[in-house]
């Protein structure tokens, strides 16, 4: 078969096509012309069973629980609790930013909502205190990358399931290169607060507001510690425990917090539904599409001409670095995980990379593409949300993604910031 | 051809938003029963054997459920950037070609549907004593509904070359926007 369907799929998505439709027209349309339309058949079956799987299923219900924390209000307790913590440092808010990020980070598995909730909440807010708005929507962006380093993640459940490796050992990995990216954007942080003096807003909480504000965000904190304690102690899968998170969600939510009245639930459960069903469709198709790669031999052929450039494991790292970044300007992390996946990690696993530590190059690799200048899809966000223009939040990035760029190359030549944690924990 | 959009314009809005609702309340099914699968396994010491399947199947459904709506709504993600810095009427030229390729793959797995849905026919559940036929049953369903407003946006494409494009575009029909944004 031959490689024409590569280069319409390329021809598709740069005429703005929508990405899922693009992954089929790119086979279907190449199939045609190649005169083998029998394989028809066996696209639709597998864009059928591409998404007929049980640890899949924990995307959908981490999306949910996501979605009723942030209309119930959660997100605020978290900036609250944050704020009660670390408000009185210089830069005391850019800190909060940061902290609640990480907090978050814990309950949510995309960088898009994160940013979009916490910079509802955080630009206006800061800007008020005398920051620059656009660092303000800056800082958010950095740090809304965090969200899905951290458990639960969307992203590392994707490659998971379309890698074949354990959701829970890749949650486990993210673990430490979470916290690396977190520290790093806090020495930034304080640095640039020391030099641009930035204000000191707060007086210090009190032990006992610190201890009100825990009360009210105390059981939404409790959600990570359930999660991976559940998932890690082999009580429950990825999968069950996203749902017990759900649930959770939802009875602290109505019934603790009384921040959500039961008839406000419907177009949570909808709106979820309609994000988890076009991201699952596009597992589906891309499962499709992967199929044809290993078919057509495009995989072997990227992997030799790669190659071909160099066989030094150190410099072929560095190269994928730069094309995961580069790529990951331009596309959402979820599909560049489900299309680059199966065409590269093969290669690098063949060359003796652990594929776990493969796994969490390339997921933190593209989520920092998403808050990259120009197309990250973050920055859009946050751009939205402070309008303020992205060029100008862009300019204000460059210190953190520094420090981001820096954690990727860390955790890519030393794979036991990554693979520790999971060996401890027994998944590798 | 306005009245005819007008009037398909109305069919599909009807029936993509009553697909998603309905995917929707799947979702909150597929978690009932993940959470009673976890329940019956360490309360009551009785692991469910259906659990699995039906809550999968659930899924599968709410992804087809809702691509009618996404495709109309055009909450699809895509690439915008590029295109986007072309004259105006070049976009709708384009446009207007990549639905009519959209419509026609639509229809070829729409056609194919139907086979895949009779060799479901011959296959039991797993752990339901239905075929999976059945499961199957919402592929050419999707399918249909995504050839429908494949339509619509292709009248669309073609009546915003000769008028002006506001006119044709769809409007925010939706209550969802404010609260999922």
């Amino acid at each position: 078969m031959s490689l024409s369907y590569f280069w319409i799929f390329i021809f598709l998505l740069a005429a703005g096509t929508p990405v899922i439709f693009a992954l089929l027209l790119g086979p279907g349309l190449s199939l045609t012309l190649d005169g083998d339309p029998v394989f028809y058949k066996a696209l639709l079956s597998r864009l059928y069973n591409g998404m007929d799987s049980f640890p899949l299923m924990a995307l959908p219900f981490f999306i949910l629980a996501g979605q009723i924390m942030n209309t119930g209000g959660i997100t605020k307790s978290i900036v609250h609790f944050s704020q009660s913590l670390i408000g009185h440092v210089r830069g005391g808010l850019a800190h909060v930013n940061i902290c609640s990020s990480l907090l978050f980070a814990g309950l949510s598995g995309s960088a898009v909502a994160d940013a979009s909730a916490l910079g509802k909440i955080f630009i206006p807010a800061m800007e008020k205190a005398g920051y620059e708005r656009s660092f303000s929507a800056a800082i958010t962006s950095a740090s809304s990358v965090i969200g899905p380093i951290i458990p639960p993640s969307g992203i590392m459940i994707l490659y998971a399931f379309i890698m074949n490796v354990s959701v829970a050992g890749l949650f486990a990995a993210g673990l430490v290169p979470g916290l690396l990216v977190a520290i790093g954007l806090i020495l930034v942080t304080t640095y640039l607060a020391r030099k641009r003096q930035y204000p000191v807003a707060n007086r210090r909480a009190t032990w006992r507001e610190r201890g009100s504000a825990l009360r009210s965000t105390g059981p939404a904190l409790l959600t990570p510690i359930i999660l991976l304690g559940g998932i890690f102690g082999g009580l429950f899968t990825p999968t069950e425990a996203a749902a017990v998170a759900a649930a959770y969600a939802i009875l602290i939510t109505i019934f603790y917090l009384r921040s959500l009245k039961i008839r406000q639930l419907l177009p949570v459960f909808i709106s979820s539904a309609v994000q988890s069903g076009t991201i699952l469709l596009l597992v589906g198709a891309s499962v499709t599409f992967a199929w044809i790669i290993t078919v057509s031999g495009l995989a072997a052929i990227i992997g030799e001409s790669m190659l071909a450039i160099t066989d030094n494991v150190l410099l072929l790292l560095l190269i994928l670095n730069i094309v995961l970044l580069i790529i990951g300007m331009f596309l959402d992390a979820g599909p560049a995980i489900l299309v680059l996946g199966p065409v590269l990690g093969p290669m690098f696993i063949d060359l003796g990379i652990h594929p776990m530590h493969f796994a969490v190059v390339m997921c933190v690799n593209v989520t920092v593409g998403l808050a990259t200048p120009p197309m990250g899809l973050v920055l859009f966000v946050s751009a939205e949300v402070s309008k303020e223009r992205v060029e100008t939040i862009a300019w204000q990035m460059l210190p953190f993604l520094a420090i981001e760029i820096l954690v990727i190359f860390l955790i890519t030549y030393f794979p036991a910031l990554s693979l520790a944690l999971p060996r401890l924990l027994g998944f590798v | 051809m306005r009245r005819l959009l007008t009037k398909l314009a109305k069919i599909n809005e009807t029936l993509c938003v009553m697909a998603r609702n309905l995917a929707g309340l799947f979702l909150v099914a597929m978690i009932v029963i993940v959470i009673m699968q976890i329940f019956f396994r360490y309360v009551l010491n009785d692991s469910l054997i259906w659990t699995e399947e039906l809550a999968k199947t659930l899924m599968v459904w709410t992804a087809f459920l809702v691509a009618p709506w996404a495709y109309r709504a055009g909450a699809n993600v895509r690439i915008g950037f590029l295109i986007d810095e072309f004259p105006n009427k070049f976009q709708e030229m384009m446009r207007l070609m990549l639905n009519l390729l959209i419509i026609w793959i639509v229809a070829v797995f729409f056609y194919e549907s139907f086979g895949f849905w009779q060799r479901g026919l011959t296959v039991r559940a797993d752990s339901l004593p239905i075929q999976v036929a059945w499961f199957y049953s919402i592929v050419p369903v999707a399918f249909m509904l995504l050839l429908l407003t494949g339509i619509e946006m292709i009248l669309r494409n073609i009546l915003s070359l000769f008028y002006p494009a506001e006119d044709f575009e769809i409007s925010q029909f939706d209550d969802l926007n404010n609260l999922s944004n």
